[in-house]
């Protein structure tokens, strides 16, 4: 009985292992020598990619692997020095190098060199040099958790770019190859261009499984159904090829149907029951082991960024597909999974994650995100009557900033242009009251300007009046 | 005066089959009962029989529930899967002394021996009530190359009693077992990677009876992760061709230390993915137990909890707390009566198997009613209050678990709590969570947290 495996990497020769494209194009791009780079989202069978091909290799006598994976090197708390020695310790053990001499010791011996340049001093004299006239392939696997360690490791990026470099001058170096393996965009690893391999590398995509490709699946559903390839037919519908998840949902199929047999012409509805009653219903719940929340927690994880991934997120939901830019927020929605680049566009990668993260589901993380969530719920309280609740001024601004590009719930919008409305008429009245006060201001002062000159005036009588009595009074002898 | 009968150690099962003909003078078997009949008495579960003889698992366990049926009619007391063995031999003793007869059997009985009902069930006690399909599922995938079981429930549950079924199933299979319990672990290996990773090489090596070669083997240099892959794949595992099951029993409390978990969930990970490629991991078979969800922020692909088999501790059925009260020799507990009487005691304190084996271990010491378990039950008085008085314990220094506790017993509606209160609360076994809802894990709880949680002064919550 074919045995479908959910999480995890499959052993080589686990016969639900699917062949793909990027099974043929590391293989051949290895042999030929190039740096080769696997960068895609979690769960898409990267390992299983690593375990078969360095397997492959090995049995068809191409040369010597040496797998490491670098979570099992690094921690919060080593040294550089200490993840360099580690990393020598491990690829000497991983290619059975001999058991005598002391690493440690010879480390130590090489004084207050660099490390980086310890390792690479330790590949040339000693990798090198103790496996003669072979190819040698080392698969770097989780690259990306290097970002958790407390030094940069551009310098070490910078050694595998160095080896390539090497290749000329220095033939020995030319049966050394690399294969790196993560969930990480080049520029997340390495910023600086002198140090990146990336680009003098082989990017291999790593796509789903295409329904030609998974074929072999259907083995597991003989005798279950009566048209095992339909049935297949219907799950990647539904999963789009996403590895993990057709592997669960055969398995599940498998379980649903021991002991009576899926018959034809219900394969669509009885696999979408299954899939609504054990992926989509309580969706939360029944994600074990753990998928559907990773890319969830990854999409929401940077608070900064979520709003324009999940706005960008939205569009491709509603609009179907964007063009793809290469900008930053499109590399993180792939690298999430949920979205997949075809045809120099992007889409939603199946039919599951669309039913998931739905509109409704995307509404109401903006919603739990939106900048003024306090001032409009105590609006909503008051039913929308209380008009100090409304957002005005600088507040209103940044909103709408936030708002823009969103497609938001109607209630944001009523309370958004509320707003602005409330906005537009304070500005009106403050301008109304400034004007009235400057009238009342002008009137003031016409009124004063007049009793000003109502005592010129008078003083000026007063003045006549004095000079006559006054002339008058000279004037009588 | 009766002379002493002897009797075979064990009755094989053709000789029982022969004792029911004899008892049941006017019955026939089939074929398939028959079959069914003997392999359970030989120790097999469903799911083997099913196998072996390529039936459904479902139809034997019908075919198993029949006769069990059938059989207590007959004999005129319950008879499961579980006591087939007690009550047949109990029937030959009772043949071989004509004294006793089927009627009077339970005076005839030599008084049970007790087992005080406080941590596992001990390994050969009579008290374990298997929870299908749980124990054979788990059974099945021990015997993988590589596997990686998980069991996760809150306390009370039973987790401990069954890795310890399943380390003792392992022996069996000639495995190396070890078992460490985090929690019986000294906190100060907590305090950094390197000690802990030391800790648990050393441990694992003395109870292989290998002699921890920790001065020469570790290379502080290297890094501590790196030390203890190698540790393993150097030393310890190569040391014989035989599986070597690791059971690590209240990893959660190492999700308290979130430096260690960290580092060493992910390393675990990483080791059981090289089972997948390298032989001598191949040899490992992990069992971790676990009362939470892992609340440390773990990289997907760095989480042990997201690969092999997940297994959920269920609570008693019904039918699997009348077969615990038969066991503890309380006849009225059986048929639809006795549910009806158990009724009353389990809306106290659920189907939760430490609980429950409390209460039908009290009524089985006689002295004490049901009306009056139950009335006393939440009571400091009561059959639980150690039980209590400990969880009130492990409330008293975290005035906001006391908080987000007594928001959930005060309210008539489940509640949302936060998150890590949520988690604590549920591996205390306090609190139930139905997606983000928190209701208390049973009405004995919210009795006795109502009256004795120290009041609180303010609130988060409502």
């Amino acid at each position: 009985m074919v045995e479908y495996r959910v999480g995890g990497s499959l052993a080589a020769d686990d016969p639900t292992y699917i062949e793909r494209e990027a099974d043929r194009t590391l293989y051949e791009a290895l042999i030929n020598g190039e740096l080769c780079y696997v960068l895609t989202s979690r769960q898409m069978g990267k390992s299983s990619l690593r375990v078969r091909t360095s397997q492959r290799l090995e049995a068809e006598g191409m040369g010597r692997c040496a797998a490491i994976d670098l979570t099992r090197i690094g921690s919060q708390q080593i040294t550089p020095e200490q993840w360099y020695l580690g990393l020598a310790f491990d690829l000497r053990r991983r290619f059975h190098l001999a058991e005598g001499g002391d690493l440690p010791t010879w480390w130590q011996g090489l004084g207050p060199l660099p490390p980086v340049q310890k390792l690479s001093h330790w590949i040339e004299t000693v990798l090198l040099v103790t496996q003669p006239n072979q190819p040698l392939f080392i698969f770097l696997d989780e690259i990306d958790s290097v970002k958790g360690l407390s030094f940069g490791v551009g310098d070490f990026f910078g050694l595998v770019r160095f080896c390539y470099n090497q290749r000329a001058e220095h033939p020995p170096y030319r049966r050394l190859n690399w294969a790196l393996f993560g969930v990480a965009t080049p520029h997340d690893l390495v910023a600086e261009a002198h140090q990146t391999p990336f680009n003098i590398g082989r990017a291999i995509s790593l796509a789903g499984f295409t329904p030609a490709e998974a074929t072999p699946l259907a083995a597991g559903l003989v005798g279950l159904a009566e048209r095992p390839e339909q049935v297949l037919a219907a799950v990647l519908h539904w999963t789009g090829g996403q590895p993990f998840l057709t592997q669960k949902l055969c398995g599940l199929i498998q379980i649903a149907h021991r002991d009576n047999t899926l018959v034809a012409g219900v394969e669509g509805a009885r696999v979408e029951a299954l899939v609504r009653s054990h992926l989509l219903h309580h969706w939360e719940v029944q994600d074990d082991p753990e998928h559907l929340r990773t890319i969830r927690d990854r999409l929401l994880a940077d608070k900064l960024r979520s709003g324009r991934l999940l706005s960008l997120y939205q569009r491709i939901l509603t609009v179907g597909t964007v063009p793809a830019d290469g900008s930053p927020d499109q590399a993180e929605l792939k690298l999430s999974g949920i979205a997949i680049a075809y045809n120099g566009h992007l889409q939603i990668a199946n039919l599951i994650y669309a039913e998931v993260f739905n509109l409704a589901w995307v509404n109401q993380c903006l919603a739990q995100q939106r900048p003024y969530a306090v001032m409009l719920q105590a609006w909503v309280a008051s039913k929308g009557q209380d008009d100090s609740r409304l957002l005005m001024g600088q507040a209103l601004q940044d909103a709408l900033q936030w708002a823009a590009h969103k497609s938001l719930s109607d209630l944001d919008y009523r309370y958004l242009s509320a707003s602005q409305e409330w906005d537009v008429k304070m500005v009106r009245l403050e301008l109304e009251a400034k004007n009235q006060a400057n009238r009342m201001l002008a009137a003031a002062q016409r009124k004063a300007n007049q009793t000003i000159w109502f005592s010129y005036l008078s003083l000026g009588a007063c003045l006549a009046i004095s000079l006559v009595a006054l002339l008058i009074s000279l004037l009588r002898p | 005066m009766i002379a002493p009968v002897s009797l075979p150690p064990a009755m094989r099962a053709d000789e029982a089959l022969a004792l029911l003909d004899q008892l049941l003078p006017g019955r026939t078997f089939s074929n398939l009962q028959e079959t069914v009949f003997s392999q359970v008495w030989e120790g097999k579960t469903y799911a083997e029989i099913a196998e072996s003889c390529g039936y459904d698992h479902s139809y034997i366990r019908d075919v198993g529930f029949r006769l069990w049926q059938a059989l207590s009619e007959s004999l005129n007391q319950k008879v499961s899967k579980s006591n087939i063995r007690a009550v047949l031999e109990r029937h030959a003793r009772s043949q071989s002394n004509p004294a006793t007869t089927l009627a009077n059997l339970s005076e005839a009985n030599p008084p049970p021996a007790w087992e005080l009902p406080n941590g596992p069930v001990p390994l050969q006690s009579k008290f374990y009530i298997e929870r299908p399909p749980l124990e054979s599922q788990a059974k099945a995938e021990l015997l993988k190359p590589g596997s990686l079981i998980r069991l996760k429930a809150p306390r009370q549950m039973g987790k401990t009693s069954l890795l310890l079924r399943l380390v003792a199933q392992g022996q069996a299979n000639h495995m190396r077992c070890v078992t460490l319990s985090l929690h019986r672990a000294d906190r100060q290996i907590f305090a950094d990677l390197d000690l802990f990773l030391r800790w648990f090489c050393a441990n694992v090596s003395y109870q292989l009876g290998l002699e921890p070669d920790l001065e020469r083997r570790w290379h502080r240099d290297i890094g501590s992760k790196v030390s203890c892959t190698a540790y393993f794949e150097d030393y310890v595992l190569p040391q014989a061709e035989t599986p070597l099951l690791i059971a690590l029993d209240e990893v959660n409390e190492l999700f308290q230390y979130p430096r260690i978990s960290a580092e060493f969930l992910p390393l675990l990970r990483s080791w059981y993915e090289d089972a997948r490629e390298m032989e001598v991991w191949g040899r490992v078979r992990w069992i971790l137990s676990h009362a939470t969800e892992v609340y440390v922020p773990l990289q997907l692909h760095q989480s042990p909890f997201n690969v092999g088999l997940p297994l959920r501790l269920p609570s008693f059925t019904l039918a699997q707390v009348q077969d615990l009260a038969w066991c503890h020799q309380l006849p009225w507990a059986v048929g639809s009566g006795g549910a009806q009487r158990l009724e009353s005691l389990l809306q106290v304190v659920s189907c939760r198997p430490g609980l429950v084996r409390l209460a039908l271990y009290a009524l089985a010491q006689g002295g004490l009613s049901l009306e009056q378990l139950i009335e006393e039950a939440p009571t400091q008085s009561g059959i639980y209050s150690d039980h209590l008085r400990e969880l009130l314990a492990a409330l008293y220094p975290h005035p906001e678990l006391q908080v987000a506790f007594r928001h959930v017993i005060e309210s008539a509606e489940p509640v949302t709590l936060e998150p890590i209160a949520a988690y604590r609360l549920e591996s205390l076994g306090l609190v139930t969570l139905s997606k983000n809802l928190a209701t208390p894990s049973c009405e004995l709880y919210r009795q006795y947290f109502l009256a004795f949680l120290p009041p609180s002064l303010s609130s988060t919550y409502g």
